[in-house]
Formats: C-alpha cells, structure tokens, sequence
C-alpha cells in the first residue's frame, strides 16, 4: 500500500524556496490526512500542479496546456536555470518498502524531458497510480459530460485495464474487417464491371445466362444453326463456330478490324468525371480560404472546455484561457463560440474533403485503366488502318495520369495542368467515333463481301460474349466463395466480440453498483436510480465499442445521464464516479488530493462529501485544499485525527507559507493570552458563534426569520432566541436549554465585534469578559457535540428527537429535579 | 498487448464445433504478436484466396 510522507516542492509555479507540505506529525511515521486552508492565489495550486507533473508518464500538466504556457511556464519565473532547481519530490510511504523518496527535477535544455531520481520508480508509481490522485474543482463533470461515448470507453478502458481488449475490439473493427469488405467489394465490382461490358456488347440491359442463351443463339440462328437448350452447349459451339473464321488475307484483315472495332467499343467514357472533378476542386478551392484553421482544429475540445469553465465565472472581464486575451466576459463567451463554429465548420470541411478525394481517386484510376485498354486498341487498328490518329485520348489518358499524381496526391497544394472537361471527354468520344468510322470505312475498302463482314462481326461478338461471360462467371464464384469466408470469419469475430463484451458489461456492473452506492451518500435523491455504466450497442459507427453513463430519472430511463441532470445533481455524479474510481482502481495507493472541490457541491450538501469520505475513505489519506474557513473549521471538527495546516500568505520570493492551524476555541485562546489581541480574540468569537449558531439553528430546524437579502442576515439575538425556544419545545428541561440562556447574556459584548459595529463607538470591551463570553459559548458547544461520531446533533423527524449520527449524543426532555441537579453541577 | 482473455476465448472456441479453426488460429497470433490488423487481414485474404484455388482444382 502507498501514501505519501512528504510533498516538496521547489523553483517550481508559484514556490521559489523549496516548500515541505508534510504529512506526518512527530512520533508517527504512518502519513495522514491533511487540510490546508489558504485564501484564493496563496499557493495551494502549486501542489497540485508539482503533483500532476510528478505523477504524469508524459510530464504535463493539462490545464498549462494553452498556447504560450505548456512546460516554459512550470518553473518559478524567478529560478535561475544556471544556479536553481525546479523539481517536485515525494517521500512515500510503502508498506512493501520497495518506494522511497523520488524527484522530478525540470530540464531546462529539453523542458519536455525532466530528470528522474529514477526511471524504474517513477515507472512503478505511473503503474500504481491508474487513477490520478488529484481532483480539481473545474474537473469534477469532466469524466461524464466532455467526453464522447468512444472516449469515455477508452478512459475506462485504461483505468479498468482491459485496454487490450479494447484494441483487439478496436483492431478488428477498423482494421480486419473494412480490410475484407474492401476485397469483397473489389471483386464485386469486377463483377459488375465485366457485366457492364457484357451487357453492352449484347445490346441488352442485363447480362443474366438467359440473356446470354437468347443473343448467342439469335447470331447462330442467321446461320441457320439450331438454337441450344443450355449455357453451356452455346459456349462449347462457339469455338466452333469461330473456324468458320476467313483464312484468306482480306479475311484476317477484316477479323483483325473487327476485333479491334468491338474493343473500342467495349470503352464508354466517363459522363460524371469532369462534373464530379470540378465539384471536388472547387470544394478544395473553398476549403483552402480555411487552411489556416486547419492546424488549429486540435484545440476544439479545449474551446469546449473553456466554454463550460467560462460559464461558472462570475468575473465581468477574464482572459480567454486558450489564445490569452483579455476580455469582457460576455465577449469572450461570444469570441470562444465563434471561433468553436467556425474550427467545427473546418473540421467537417476537412473530412468532407477527404471522403470526396478518396472517391475521386477511385473513379480516376478506373478511367485511367479503360483509356489505357483503348489506346492499346487503337494501336492495333493502326497498324492496319495507317490514317487513324487518337491524340485526343492519348491527351485524355496524360490528363488522367497527371491528376492522379498531382492534384490527387495532394489537394491542397497540388495543380491540375490539363483540366478533365465536358469538351476533353467529347472529344475523346468524337475521336472514337471517327476511329470507328475510318475502320468502318476500311472494311468496305478492301471489299470483302456483306457476309464475310457480318460473320467477323459475329464471331467476334460470339467470342467476347463468350470470354466475357466465363470471366463473370469466374468473378461471381469467387465473390460467392469469398462473401461465404468472409462471413464465416465475421461470425467469429461477432462471437469472440461478444465474448469480450460481456467480460466488460461484468466489469461494468461492478463498478456501476458503486457509483451508485456513492451518489446516494451524496444526495439523498429517490428520483434517480440505477446508475450504470453502460455499453453503447446501438447500430452505429462505434457500437459494441463506446460507453455512457445511464440512470433511471423518475423511472425514465436516460442515456447519457447529462441530459437531464442539474448542474447540481452533475457535479455528485461526477464526484460518484470519481471516488468510485479511485476506490476500483487505485488500489495499491490509498491517497487522494482534492483541491477546493466542495465549491461545486451546494452548500448543504457539502457534509455528504464528508460523510462520503468517512464511511468509505477512512482507511485513505486525503489532503483536502479550501479557501472557505468555515469549511476548514468543520473538517478540524469532524476529522480531529488530520493534520489542520494554512496558508499565512503568500510571497513572490518564497511561495506559500505554511503553518500549523488549530480549531477556532485554541486560536481564540491564543489571542485571549496576549492582551494586545483581545480586539482579534472578540472578532474570531463573533464570528464563530454567529456561523455556529446559524448551523445550529439548520441542524434542529429552529424558526428562523427569513433572509430576503445579503445585507439582512438574522441577528445574534433573534438567532439565540430561536435556538432557545425550539430547544425548549423538544426537550423541555435539559440543561442545555438554561445553557443558551446564559450564554446569550454575552451576546452585549460579541455584538461589539461585528464587521457593522461603530468604529467610533468608543466602546473597550476587557480581555475577561470576552474569555468568560468564550467559556460560555465553548460549554454551550459541548451541549451540542458529539465526541465519538465528531458531529452535531441533528433533529430527526421519523424519531422525533435531537441527537447526532451515531445516537450517542441525544438531548432529551429530562425530569425537573434531574434537570436542576445537572445545572448545579 | 496481448490479451490473457482473448487468447482464452479463443482457446474455447477453437474447442467449438462450427468456427474456423485456421482463422481461430489468426487471432490467436495476431493477439500474441500484437499484429497490426492490415497485416492480420492480408493473412485472412491468403487463406481465403489459397482456399479458393484448392476448391477450383478439386471442381475442376
């Protein structure tokens, strides 16, 4: 198990000096829990910063991560890099003994790459640490509502550690299977391709073994030869029927042209290329206007976070935590979406593009192919028809090559030296036609007879039918026979993923059950139940590999559980899977640092958090940062076993400084021992009897009138009376009713140190009277305090009495005689 | 990274009747070796294509 001993940090953010955050008190080696109380920009984040430096594999700390602050601003901007060091140390506690103290040390050569007390250590505490230790107050909805269901699955994935798992899921999704569906659909489109050609030989819409039968023995019945029942006796008649082939030199002539006439005819260029190109290139034309965007399209997440951040500022003017800029709020919030819509738009813009280039390629290289095939033709048809010329496809095809290689390889800074036009492909068309009309004309030229013209022609339409339709055959079988392996392997693949999945949705449930142990302690809330985490498996891109958080809200269920909760509700949940977290994976190392969380919980739910850590933390070390004194004060209350240290303040030259704090009554004390410090002593009594009693007031529901505005609070007076009466009504004579009857005998003098006192009131109030006001207060806080659940005592309505968590401490009504001899004691 | 559990799975279906063994046997080394899945798929469409061959001289 690990804990950690001792925290330094030195020449690092906000501490010059090197500054010890130690977490042990003298005679106890075993580390304990720690709060540290220190007002807004005293340092306290530093520790958090060294922290998350110190615990990250890739030494960053996330929220530096905007432009101009990264590693340059870790180091204390006043170390001098010659002679200072700016590192991070931990002394850990580990009862198997195999960590001691390790050190970061920041590199001012190479400041991503800080040196390490040692590589193997530092390896083992990234390891331990699954979960990082550290929360901060704007991280807490960070895990349910920034992240996609993709992302939510990795990080769970990583924590839960079937990260393996995960990549195998992954490696089949993305990689194997579009692989296979890739081939299948290559051959398919052969297939298609070579039916295509078939169909247009024949002159019939389909090409279908009927209407190959019916054309072939349409041809052979001109020759008067007896039509055939099956596919296959036409295609072995064929051969046959191509002896009949002329063997004179006019003969050969005329097949040769006739061969060369039905290849040509074979090719159909492309309609849509030139209108799909000039699509495309003008979609790159616009996109390009947005190429400087383009680098920027990694920041969006961190818009969008600044966004949700931005919202819970209250400041009127900030600065734009991404590019740095001061800002009035309202501005900044308008600067931030515009330029999150417009990254958005380019990120889209970009995909967009790259879909159409992948398509364009294709069709190219397609067209590219059959350009080839017909200057193939054309060359045989000029060897026997000298006069034909085909510069035009010859063009055709270099403008083709030319995209391929240029403009295709890379849109956005490649040229088109030869566009492909509507003109070019008509062209090319009209070319052929003219080809076509010069073989033609040659044919009639060396005068074979109309017959010996029509049997070349049919012959060779017979033969390419023939060859054509073998080859689709052939490409059929295969896709049948690929299409059957391919699904037997998708079959596995399907079994082995739902193999992996039910091991996760197991995993899952476990940690669900948790989460929602965790978010009842937080908020009693009955409306929302059955918090899990679950997987994404409806159709789509990610099912199977893509997980939410659902809930049932007023027996609805909702998925993901964002939509329908409050920011309030958001930030329990948060917290629920973060301790859950914690708890489930960090299991070797039972500390946690939580830095001013409590500001995103409401203010009566701030015990629950308290609750939360007692009853399923206790055996954890945590140390908890606040700037709330009041909150400070009450974890001293609640925790007497954690270590209570504070900021004093803070300066440029040495950073924070830490001392030790003691609870309100020692303080007050303290200052009550030193006359010049009886104004301190009253005023740290006024305003702890005046916060006491309000949460008294809460805690055993006393009548209070209510508070319309700021400046209208309850007074002391009315604040005692209240407690009094409510007291008296629920328990009669104890003691402790007399006790607020005494104690408010003083309230005369504590009045005298309110913040709205005249200052020139030339009221002195003696170092004794605010010492007996003190006693009186602390005795009457004693009525009240339980010492074994560390808590106050509470009114229970099913129970209809006043008494803390544990029942130890209970206020009852008591008997008159009783009741007297109590008071004289 | 391999994975303990899927190389398990594996194990018990390579045991059950109705799963290719030889693409069993693919994911099993594509999972100890930590494959790349192009590499795994072009393994796959070897098979197929050599099955397809053998099935052609065996019909014809």
């Amino acid at each position: 198990m690990l804990k950690v001993k001792k925290i330094t940090l030195s020449g690092f953010r906000g501490i010059l000096k090197p500054q010890d955050l130690v977490l042990t008190v003298k005679g106890d080696s075993v580390p304990r829990s720690l709060v540290l109380y220190g007002l807004n920009s005293s340092g306290k984040t530093s520790f958090v910063d060294g922290l998350e430096w110190f615990l990250s594999k890739e030494n960053r700390i996330e929220w530096l991560k905007r432009q101009d602050a990264e590693e340059k601003a870790y180091p204390h901007q006043a170390v001098d890099p010659k002679k200072d060091e700016s590192f991070v140390e931990l002394e850990f506690y580990d009862t198997d003994k195999k960590l001691a103290t390790l050190r970061k040390t920041y590199n001012h050569k190479t400041i991503t790459k800080p040196v390490l007390s040692s590589e193997d250590d530092f390896e083992s505490v990234y390891k331990a640490f699954v979960i990082r230790p550290y929360l901060r107050y704007l991280e807490v909805i960070d895990f349910i509502y920034n992240h996609t269901g993709v992302e939510k699955y990795q990080k769970l994935a990583n924590w839960m550690g079937f990260e393996s798992e995960q990549e195998f899921q992954e490696k089949l999704a993305v990689r194997i299977l579009p692989e296979l569906k890739k081939k299948k659909d290559g051959i398919e489109g052969n297939a298609e391709l070579l039916e295509g050609q078939l169909s247009r030989l024949m002159g019939t819409l389909t090409a279908t073994e009927a209407d190959v039968l019916r054309v072939g023995n349409e041809i052979l019945g001109n020759y008067k030869i007896s039509s055939h029942s099956n596919i296959q006796a036409l295609l072995n008649h064929i051969p046959e029927f191509a002896k009949l082939r002329a063997t004179s030199s006019v003969g050969i002539t005329v097949d040769k042209l006739t061969q060369a006439e039905t290849g040509i005819g074979f090719f159909k260029e492309s309609d849509t290329l030139p209108d799909s190109l000039a699509q495309g290139q003008s979609q790159v034309e616009d996109f390009k206007k947005e190429k400087e965007k383009v680098g920027q399209i990694d920041v969006i997440s961190l818009y969008d976070q600044a966004l949700a951040a931005l919202t819970k500022r209250t400041e009127t003017s900030v600065q734009c935590p991404v590019c740095g800029t001061q800002w009035e709020k309202e501005k900044l919030v308008e600067h931030i979406q515009k330029e999150l819509g417009l990254l958005t738009k380019v990120k889209q813009d970009k995909e967009a593009i790259e879909r159409t280039i992948a398509t364009l390629k294709s069709s190219v290289r397609l067209e590219l192919d059959s350009a080839k095939k017909l200057l193939a033709k054309y060359e045989d048809a000029q060897k026997i028809v000298t006069s034909i010329s085909y510069e035009k496809t010859k063009e055709y095809q270099a403008a083709l090559s030319g995209l391929e290689d240029n403009w295709l390889a890379n849109p956005l800074t490649g040229s088109i030296a030869t566009p492909i036009t509507k003109e070019l492909v008509e062209r090319v068309t009209k070319e052929k036609e003219e080809i076509l009309k010069q073989i033609s004309a040659e044919k009639n030229k060396i005068q074979p007879s109309k017959e010996d013209i029509r049997l070349a022609g049919d012959i060779e339409k017979l033969s390419q039918m023939r060859t054509k339709w073998l080859e689709t055959v052939e490409q059929r079988a295969e896709l049948a026979f690929a299409t059957a392996q391919v699904d037997s392997f998708i079959a596995l693949s399907n079994k082995l993923i739902g193999l992996i999945q039910d091991n996760i949705k197991a995993r899952f449930n476990e940690i669900s059950e948790r989460i929602g142990k965790y978010f009842s302690i937080l908020r009693n809330d009955k409306d929302i139940k059955n918090i899990e985490i679950v997987l994404n498996e409806e159709k789509g891109k990610a099912a199977g590999r893509s997980a939410e958080i659902q809930l049932h809200y007023y027996d609805v269920s909702v998925k993901p559980a964002y939509k329908v909760l409050s920011e309030s509700l958001l930030n329990s949940l948060g917290l629920a899977v973060y301790f859950t977290c914690i708890k489930q994976f960090n299991t070797e190392c039972r500390f946690i640092v939580l830095d001013d969380i409590m500001n995103s919980l409401d203010i009566d739910k701030r015990d629950t958090l308290l609750d939360l850590i007692e009853k399923e933390f206790g055996d954890y070390q945590v140390v908890l940062f606040t700037h709330d004194y009041y909150w400070f004060q009450k974890i001293i209350r609640r925790f007497p076993t954690w270590i209570p240290k504070k900021i004093k303040g803070w300066k440029y030259e040495t950073g924070a400084m830490i001392d030790v704090a003691t609870t309100t009554q020692e303080e007050i004390e303290e200052n009550l021992a030193d006359a010049t410090k009886t104004e301190t002593a009253g005023w740290l009594l006024e305003r702890h009897v005046e916060s006491l009693l309000n949460e008294l007031c809460e805690n055993i529901w006393a009548e209070i009138r209510y508070r319309y505005t700021k400046n209208d609070p309850p007074s002391m007076e009315e604040l005692f009376n209240a407690l009094h009466k409510r007291l008296k009504d629920k328990t009669k004579n104890h003691p402790a009713v007399q006790q607020v009857l005494e104690t408010k005998k003083y309230e005369p003098i504590l009045r005298n140190f309110v913040s709205h006192a005249r200052s020139n009131s030339g009221t002195s109030v003696a170092p004794q009277e605010v010492k007996r006001a003190a006693e009186e207060w602390f005795k009457l806080e004693k009525e009240f305090w339980c010492g074994d659940c560390h808590q106050f005592v509470e009114y229970h309505q099913t129970k209809d009495s006043i008494e803390c968590e544990c029942g130890k401490k209970k206020l009852e009504a008591i008997a008159i005689e009783s009741a007297k001899a109590k008071v004289a004691q | 990274m391999s994975s303990e559990i899927i190389k398990k799975h594996l194990d018990d279906l390579k045991k059950q009747k109705g799963f290719d063994s030889d693409f069993v046997d693919l994911l099993a080394t594509a999972n100890d070796a930590n494959e790349d899945g192009r590499d795994t798929a072009a393994k796959i469409l070897e098979v197929i294509k050599k099955r397809y061959v053998e099935s052609k001289e065996n019909n014809s």
